[in-house]
């Protein structure tokens, strides 16, 4: 073996170990959180699905989180009903009839949003759109409501430009075929170029989900923290990244509690891994 | 003698003065020509030389590029096609285009020629099936589809996708069809059928053509207009021009010696 190859072994060596980190990674992280969980899972047992009574610090402490399960859900479904169909909208208008001014100030304009700190957006909510939703009939500052429009212009971004990328990456001859046809833009844009690009979309839908049920600030700083089943939009909610997060600094290490914690991270991660799952799959039944 | 009268009655298309830019480069200088109709027009020319704007400009496809401008005449059926007033439904009705690349839309066969129908207001479900049929027959893929009209367009080899575009622009009736290099992404075999379906079309339609392909401009086409550099450097039948050029560009690309 002479030395050039020994060189080349060495550096495929390095680079398998750095790339294989990410791998270690997630497994990691998914091996550390299922440890941590299983106290909860096993002392508390089903309990932590059915019940509503989430009282972690009383004696005896109580460890329902369907209150929590059923807020991160309510809130993801109402802040996707607003984000979705906007981004779309706003992908749409980009891709199909935007001139390049609109374009660039759009663009940018989406760019500079995406770069806003969530915690900033959290206090902007707190400060002046809570009052405006308390004067509709809130009867607490933070409630789901709110908790959604800062989730909404949080991923709203997010979900515009990738839909706008999954729409500009159809073939450009496929709209023009539509066009030469007689279709006016919409038609075009919307029954022809849409649906070449629905696998795309469809990706962007699930990323953009995925995004909204983990965001974090916002809805700790602005959905009202109570955990109970919100009734309508201007109850507050307790969704299970909020209650990770506010509780985890406070928990002994090793308690109950804190392995209670783990599990709703496990709920969240179980809950975006299927999400991830079923867009691989639907996108990988279009590509063949 | 030359009868003038006798002419203009054979013309479908009229170019006259037409210039072409995008943003501040010209692309089309000074073009006038006229297309005769139902016959096989090809227009050819070393790539860059405007061919293919030239083309997209005459059913205004290339107004979707966003800073391309034109100025002077293209008259068809007495009226220019940039005047404002101008139906572009109706007129890319009537002028019909296909694409270098098969573009099939994504849905089944039958939805994909049926698509110009519905936009064009056929509501009649056995009127269409009757024009499907029949446009498929023109493009000459009825036999090799008839049974599979459901089948989604994608699952076509690429010369019959490219006839399913062709079937697709014929169904709405055309006058004119604009051909944009529509074999340079397929196999000779694939490429023979459609030459020989392009000749066939001709008997009813008016066939425009771009190709960089010499030898297929001159197999089928009636008219050559060759450009260079955004200039129309000489236009007349085929047959005389391919024989005894006038200028000495043609015969030099005609020769191979600029590409």
């Amino acid at each position: 073996m002479n030395w050039r190859d020994v060189k080349d072994r060495v550096n495929k060596t390095i680079i398998f170990l750095f790339a294989f980190v990410g791998i270690v990674t997630v497994i990691s992280l998914f091996i550390f959180i299922i440890k941590e969980s299983i106290p909860a899972l096993t002392q508390v047992g089903k309990e932590i699905f059915t019940s509503i009574y989430w009282y972690p610090t009383y004696d005896p402490p109580e460890f329902g989180m369907l209150a929590m399960i059923v807020g991160s859900l309510i809130l993801t479904g109402l802040s996707s009903l607003f984000v979705l169909p906007l981004g779309y909208i706003i992908s749409f208008f980009l891709y199909n009839y935007a001139n390049s001014i609109e374009r660039r100030v759009i663009k940018s304009t989406i760019d500079l949003l995406s770069g806003i700190p969530s915690v900033i957006m959290g206090t902007f909510l707190f400060i002046y759109v809570s009052p405006i939703i308390m004067k509709l009939g809130a009867w607490s500052p933070g409630n789901l409501l709110t908790a959604s429009i800062g989730l909404t212009i949080l991923s709203l971004p997010y979900a515009a430009s990738l839909m706008e990328e999954s729409l500009s990456s159809v073939d450009q001859s496929l709209k023009e075929s539509a066009l030469a046809l007689g279709a006016s833009k919409f038609t075009a844009g919307f029954k022809i170029v849409t649906k070449a690009a629905s696998s795309g979309i469809l990706n962007s839908v699930i990323l953009t989900v995925n995004r909204v049920i983990g965001e974090t600030i916002v809805v700790l700083m602005v959905s009202g923290g109570a955990a109970i089943i919100p009734k309508s939009l201007f109850d507050p909610v307790r969704p299970l990244t909020a209650a990770i997060a506010s509780e985890m600094g406070e928990v002994s290490v090793g308690s109950l509690h804190y392995s209670a914690l783990f599990t709703a991270g496990l709920i969240l991660l179980t809950i975006s891994f299927i999400l991830t799952l079923i867009s691989k799959t639907v996108i990988g039944g279009k590509a063949e | 003698m030359f009868n003038l009268t006798a002419i203009r009655e054979q013309t479908i298309l009229n170019i006259r003065d037409f210039d072409g830019w995008y943003g501040q480069k010209q692309i089309l200088k000074n073009i006038n020509m006229d297309i005769y109709k139902n016959k096989i027009s090809a227009i050819i020319g070393p790539s860059g030389c405007g061919k293919t704007t030239l083309l997209r400009s005459i059913n205004r496809i290339n107004d979707e590029i966003s800073d391309y401008k034109t100025s002077g005449e293209i008259i068809f059926e007495g009226k220019n096609i940039y005047d404002k007033d101008v139906d572009l439904t109706l007129l890319r009705k009537k002028i019909g285009m296909v694409f270098q690349k098969p573009v099939p839309f994504p849905m089944s066969i039958y939805d994909n020629v049926a698509f110009g129908l519905k936009i064009h207001g056929i509501k009649d479900k056995r009127k269409r099936d009757e024009i499907v049929k029949l446009a498929l027959k023109r493009a000459a893929l009825w036999d090799e589809v008839k049974d599979e009209l459901d089948k989604p367009a994608r699952e076509l080899s690429g010369g019959q996708q490219q006839r399913l575009c062709i079937a697709r622009a014929l169904a709405v009736d055309p006058e004119i069809l604009l051909l944009d290099e529509p074999t340079s992404a397929l196999d000779p075999i694939a490429t023979q059928k459609i030459e020989n379906l392009i000749e066939h079309l001709s008997e009813e339609y008016t066939i425009i053509i771009v190709t960089h392909n010499l030898a297929q401009a001159t197999r089928i086409s009636d008219y050559m207009y060759f450009m260079y550099q955004g200039e129309l450097i000489e236009w007349g039948p085929t047959r005389i021009m391919v024989r005894s050029p006038k200028k000495q560009l043609t015969e030099d690309y005609l020769n191979g010696k600029i590409s």
